[in-house]
């Protein structure tokens, strides 16, 4: 069990370390743009729509980095009290409790939102047509490294439970 | 009987006049069939982002949404002569057509795809033209000004006039002619134009608004929601959506009339391009109709119906000039060259 | 479920959630989910798709946010913050109170060049609490002006907050950004002015630096040290507002001019090392994230909340208040005081706006000013407990001795003195429309 929740840490630090550097690369295109307006008077045709994307894409992609790193917010002051049995045994209510739900819905609706995106390749309406669906698949690819990550938070969880039993 | 409850919204805000279209069909609906279906609108923004209400009125997590086809033109440009043209139709032309000459089926045709009916509800005839602090007395002063433009086809023709478009939000327009980041920028119809406080900014207005001739709205309804509803509830909302077509005509023109005169109190200087100068961006809109359509078998179809309609209609309509709408017809884009295509 | 059920199902939920311990955004993002299957029917969940990717991902406005965060992070590893509150305590070396008094500038100088809360605390927690403490300040003074003068960061233009405030609110950025401005730098003033005015009242709380620890700079050295490491803050707060106030950039062009600026500032200041500055996208991108998140799952919430009639319920209940529009708007502030204690900004801006916003536009009270005042009632929401920023930053940085309780207290005159400003501003609206009006001829 613990390999496997290594396993996923492994993945999704790589995928993390990836798609970070998205953000340099946004403000690279923005100043390009702004560049070609003041010396050459004519903005880029593309610059608007692909910064837009990219930014869609790179805090999506970057939300099971977070959870691996613990950088959601959260309130833990009452969590906190308990002991760590409890606190093991209420992260997994929690878990259950609400990102199940929501992960679910993620990814359900999230590719159903996807495919009738991509069957009809739905491009943005500007000057030049760039494919949505790319943004759109980032989402449904978030739930599932998301889903990875909770996999290993709830493992973690488990073991604290079953080592203070042990105890 | 059962009452359906409908949740309807738009693409439009509360701030924004053009909602008044979707709220007029609303409440006439609940008028006439508030027994059958009771429609609770809720303006634009309030339950999703005004770029999602497509999507979610295809998957029917809202049963309506009011719209302006032009938006969903990404999906498949077929949708941008049903919601505007480049110099081609005026407002009654949309009327005619909608209403005798088939144009009504291929709404339902381009929207079926998307599992949803399509009742336009909405016209307003042309839209100002270009307002900001440079005057454009003839294309010829168009070479190198940067304008705000919205459309893809409308950005093609501007960019062959010697143009550049560029895209601001709506409520980046008034500063962005204040500040000079656009040389000038259409928006809306006059009425529209002056709530939003152009004259303010801008002193020159060139007429006539020929990047959107004439504008359609209406409402997409959930096909299935649509079919749950009696053949006489269908009936009702069909006319509804008929009255609320020919008021929004009448407001939208009225709205337009007494905008004009605010711009023209206010000292907005009016510069009216010239007969050669329409007739040059005729000729490129033309070749821009033709390109488009052979790129999008769909809009093909859709400007070949518009184009057979003028045809047919000139029959009768250049006889009764000069009280024939003032819609010359010796110009029109080659429905030969489409044909050819399609 | 009846729309009243479902708005207390969905508050009670969330409040079940957040004590919890689980992170906001997914307690959001399942309360969404559970509350539309309960209330509106599960046809309605596609909306939550909807408005994740048209509010969250789809929105040119907050691309500004992550590049504001870059910006912020590149400016702490060229280590001029170091080198200004250095240059600025040997300035006020012989004024009783300052080191206390050098935080609260040096805060306010950081405050106009990045956009995020944070950025100051956590460095003046390191660099300025252990000397305030060794030479004898009072405890809790030294952690509270650190910790409010670190807000500041987020009311002071440039400001993430006030770039999705504007995203959701009919006022625009540049609006905003100036809006904002003035209560802000009142706010640092009272700031100031209540460290000069205490350390006169109780000398003990802002004992004065030894003699030798004075002497051992000329002024000439230290004339050399304020051009060197103060006017390049003053190049970034040039560099950004300055393009955005006088119109040539829009907030997304400005946030990027920002992290030019400091990027080149890494450059001459900082170590220059790749790997400083990969570490520095990984940093960025982690906050990004979290802030973001927050944003998905609470426009999930709204949009479930609003579809199932919700917003009728709260706006039913605001006007029900006694006292009219000033009863409203009382309730509507005290409100997001509350929620600050439990939510984060993210979280209150998306939750309060939708619901609050359609009611100040049917009183026919000033837009922009309610924008303002909501951004001046938040900067508690970073110092209140249980849950404020302010008081996780600096607590994962202050030295033993420094326990979660003294930081609880610290606050305490800080709170009151924001409530003090935001009753300036609510008695004197020009000082949050005034300098839009002037700038912006609005
Ligand atoms: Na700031
Ligand atoms: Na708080």
């Amino acid at each position: 069990m613990n390999a496997i929740a290594k396993a996923i840490d492994a993945l999704n630090e790589a995928f993390g370390r990836l798609v970070a550097p998205l953000v340099a690369i946004i403000a690279g295109i923005v100043v390009y743009d702004i560049a070609l307006r003041f010396f050459l008077g004519r903005p880029s045709d593309w610059a608007f729509d692909v910064t837009k994307m990219l930014f869609g894409v790179h805090f999506m992609l970057m939300a099971a980095y977070g959870l691996r790193h613990h950088v959601h917010v959260e309130v833990d002051v009452l969590k906190r009290l308990l002991t760590r049995r409890k606190q093991a045994g209420i992260e997994l209510a929690g878990y259950l409790i609400f990102f199940v739900p929501f992960i679910w819905m993620l990814l359900t609706y999230g590719w159903a939102f996807f495919e009738r995106s991509f069957s009809r390749g739905e491009t943005t309406y500007g000057m030049v047509a760039i494919p949505v669906y790319p943004v759109k698949a980032a989402l449904v690819l978030t739930a599932i490294m998301l889903l990875l990550q909770a996999f290993a938070v709830v493992i973690r969880a488990l073991q604290k439970l079953r080592e203070e039993e042990a105890v | 009987q059962a009452q359906d409850q409908w949740t309807m919204t738009t693409t439009w805000p509360d701030n924004l006049d053009l909602i008044q279209i979707d709220r007029h069909w609303a409440e006439l609906v609940n008028k006439l069939a508030g027994d059958d279906v009771k429609i609770n609108f809720r303006a634009g923004g309030t339950l999703m982002p005004g770029t999602e209400v497509f999507d979610a009125t295809e998957t029917g997590s809202i049963e309506a949404a009011g719209d302006w086809p032009g938006y969903w033109a990404g999906r498949s440009s077929a949708f941008s002569p049903l919601a505007t043209t480049t110099s081609l139709f005026n407002g009654v032309d949309y009327l005619n057509w909608i209403n005798e000459w088939g144009g009504f089926e291929l709404y339902q045709k381009v929207y079926g795809k998307y599992n949803m009916v399509y009742l336009p509800y909405g016209i307003t005839n042309n839209e100002s033209g270009f307002r900001g602090n440079t005057p454009i007395e003839s294309i010829a002063d168009l070479e190198g000004l940067r304008l705000r433009l919205s459309g893809r086809d409308q950005g093609r023709v501007l960019e062959e006039l010697g143009g550049t478009q560029v895209t601001l939000a709506g409520g980046e327009i008034y500063q962005g002619i204040e500040r000079g980041v656009v040389d000038g920028a259409e928006f809306s119809t006059p009425g529209v134009d002056y709530k939003a406080g152009f004259s303010e900014v801008a002193d020159y207005w060139s007429v006539p608004g020929w990047h959107q001739s004439a504008s359609v709205f209406g409402v997409m309804i959930n096909q299935d929601a649509w079919d749950a509803l009696s053949q006489e509830t269908q009936e009702k909302l069909k006319i509804a959506a008929q009255a609320t077509m020919s008021w929004s005509i009448a407001w939208s023109e009225r709205q337009s009339t007494q905008g004009t005169v605010k711009f023209i109190e206010d000292g907005t200087e009016i510069n009216q391009l010239s007969d050669e100068d329409l007739e040059k961006i005729q000729s490129v809109t033309n070749e821009m109709i033709v390109k488009g359509s052979c790129e999008n078998p769909m809009q093909a179809e859709v400007y070949h119906s518009m184009i057979s309609y003028l045809q047919n209609y000139s029959n009768w309509r250049d006889l009764s000039v000069p009280y024939n709408m003032s819609r010359v017809t010796d110009d029109l884009p080659s429905l030969e060259k489409i044909e050819d295509c399609m | 479920m009846s729309p009243e059920i479902l708005t207390l199902f969905m508050f009670s939920g969330l409040l079940l959630g957040l004590f919890m311990g689980h992170p906001l955004a997914f307690v959001l993002g399942g309360v969404a989910v559970l509350g539309a299957w309960l209330g509106p029917g599960a046809k309605t969940l596609g909306i939550i798709i909807n408005n994740i990717y048209g509010n969250a991902m789809d929105n040119y406005v907050l691309v500004a946010i992550p590049l504001f965060i870059l910006m912020a992070r590149f400016l702490n590893d060229s280590g001029v913050t170091e080198k200004m509150f250095e240059t600025m305590r040997l300035l006020l070396a012989n004024l009783r109170g300052g080191l206390a008094l050098t935080v609260v500038i040096v805060s306010v100088l950081l405050a106009a060049t990045t956009g995020i809360v944070g950025a100051s605390i956590a460095v003046m927690g390191m660099i300025a609490l252990v000397p305030m403490l060794k030479y004898g300040y009072n405890k809790h003074l030294s952690a509270g002006v650190i910790m409010a003068s670190g807000c500041l960061g987020i009311l002071i233009p440039p400001s993430i907050m006030l770039i999705l405030m504007a995203s959701y609110s009919p006022v625009s950025v540049g609006e905003l950004f100036a809006g904002a401005l003035v209560p802000g730098l009142m706010l640092g003033f009272m700031y100031a002015l209540y460290v000069l005015i205490i350390c006169h009242i109780k000398p003990s709380y802002g004992p004065l630096v030894p003699a030798e620890e004075q002497a051992e700079i000329s002024s000439g050295k230290l004339l050399k040290m304020l051009v060197t490491y103060v006017l390049p803050p003053m190049a970034l707060i040039l560099g950004v507002l300055g393009s955005l106030f006088t119109g040539i950039a829009t907030a997304t062009e400005a946030s990027a001019i920002g992290v030019t600026i400091a990027f080149l500032l890494f450059l001459i200041f900082g170590d220059r090392k790749l790997s400083t500055c990969y570490r520095t996208m990984i940093e960025a991108s982690k906050t990004t994230t979290m802030v973001m998140l927050v944003l998905v799952g609470a426009t999930a919430f709204t949009g479930v909340f609003s579809i199932g009639g919700g917003m009728d319920v709260i706006h039913t209940v605001v006007m029900a208040m006694p006292g009219g529009n000033v009863g409203a708007l009382i309730l509507m502030f005290f409100l997001i005081f509350i929620l600050g204690m439990f939510l984060d900004w993210t979280g209150i801006v998306l939750l309060s706006f939708p619901i609050m916003l359609p009611i100040i536009e049917s009183m026919g009270v000033d837009m922009l000013w309610f924008v303002v005042m909501v951004a001046v009632v938040l900067q508690t929401s970073f110092l209140t407990p249980p849950f404020g920023y302010a008081l996780f930053y600096l607590k994962g940085v202050a030295p033993d001795g420094v326990e979660t309780l003294d930081l609880y207290r610290a606050v305490v005159p800080f709170c009151l003195l924001i409530v003090l400003a935001c009753m300036l501003i609510a008695f004197f609206p020009v000082l949050a429309t005034g300098l839009p009006s002037v700038l912006l001829s609005r």
